[in-house]
């Protein structure tokens, strides 16, 4: 049961952690006092004002629940692709959940700068438009499978990188986390996945096997970085005297 | 300074300031105090309102005789204090 407290942020166990473990080892604690702990711990991450820390603008929990909403739908599309869907309805539930991820990793940037995001994005819908209009089509085979791999493990991985940054994880726990969410997945998977045709059941399932662990990452980081509060990539910038890396 | 709300607190914040009223208290034995009057609050409800009431001045921590940090009825207690005590309830 003491490892619950762990669960509180740093400056609240500074404050309460030895009152706290004096209470829990003076008598029984049973599983309700566990889920009191925990949505105590929750609630601590919230209300950082409690202990003197600043507070936290809701736009500092932008990003994290963006990230969530990215996993969860990533995770519910590739559950549904292996459950039902037919291979044509890929496109939309992806796309939107990529989009998503993109918009977690700035934090409220998106807010600050929204006028010139939503020119950007115009532009976008409009290339769009025209991609549908003008007669041009990707190229098929093996270049379109190795922009894929790449795409996935450079690109994958590095923005599941860069929002566990954001979620305060550790290089350790990052790294197994990009192993297990990413790379495993994915050296399991695409491997699997090139020895079905288009539109074998099979297939689908490496797929969903391969991408799977990349949504549920997401949610559980992005549940973290709401709790935590992430503020935009502006509020932190360089200082010239932090940024000196010992030498080796 | 954030405002800070209690919420579903509020109620354990009253049982809290009435357990206090004999004089100061540990954690432990404000838990216990607490749960005799109102029932089950776990200690992370009991924390989570003791650190809302210290922010707000209602209540402050002292060390007892036996060296322990104990908690007690700050005074005297402003308008303003007063004020948010009857806002728990609301």
């Amino acid at each position: 049961m003491s490892r619950l407290v762990r669960l509180y942020p740093m400056a609240w166990r500074e404050r309460y952690e030895a009152e706290f473990l004096g209470v829990l080892h003076d008598r029984p604690v049973d599983r309700r006092d566990a889920i009191d702990v925990v949505l105590g711990a929750v609630d601590a991450h919230l209300h950082p004002e409690l202990i003197g820390a600043a507070h936290q603008p809701w736009t500092h929990r932008l990003p994290g629940l963006l990230a969530t909403g990215a996993g969860l739908i990533w995770t519910w599309f590739f559950i549904h692709v292996l459950t039902a869907a037919p291979e044509d309805e890929w496109g939309g539930g992806i796309g939107f959940a990529v989009l998503l991820m993109f918009m977690a990793v700035p934090g409220d940037y998106l807010v600050a700068f929204g006028r010139r995001i939503g020119a950007v994005i115009v532009a976008i819908v409009a290339a769009m438009i025209l991609g549908r209009i003008l007669p041009w089509s990707a190229a098929d085979g093996l270049l379109n499978l190795t922009a894929g791999v790449t795409a996935w493990l450079l690109v994958g991985a590095g923005m599941l990188t860069l929002v566990a940054i954001r979620a305060g994880i550790g290089p350790g726990l990052r790294w197994l986390l990009l192993a297990v969410a990413v790379l495993i997945p994915a050296t399991v998977g695409i491997p699997i996945l090139g020895g079905f045709g288009p539109g074998d059941r099979g297939g689908v399932a490496a797929m969903v096997v391969a991408t799977l662990p990349y949504g549920l990452a997401w949610a559980l980081v992005g549940v973290r970085m709401t709790v935590r509060g992430s503020a935009t990539i502006q509020d932190t910038p360089p200082s010239p005297h932090a940024t000196e890396v010992p030498a080796t | 300074m954030a405002r800070i709300r209690f919420g579903r607190l509020g109620e354990p914040a009253m049982w809290i300031l009435v357990a206090l009223r004999p004089g100061p208290k540990t954690a432990a034995r404000l838990l216990d105090d607490v749960r005799t009057m109102d029932g089950q609050i776990g200690p992370g409800t009991l924390f989570g309102t003791v650190a809302r009431m210290e922010r707000l001045a209602l209540i402050e921590s002292v060390v007892n005789d036996e060296g322990r940090r104990a908690y007690r009825l700050s005074k005297p207690w402003s308008s303003d204090q007063i004020a948010r005590m009857e806002g728990l309830s609301r």
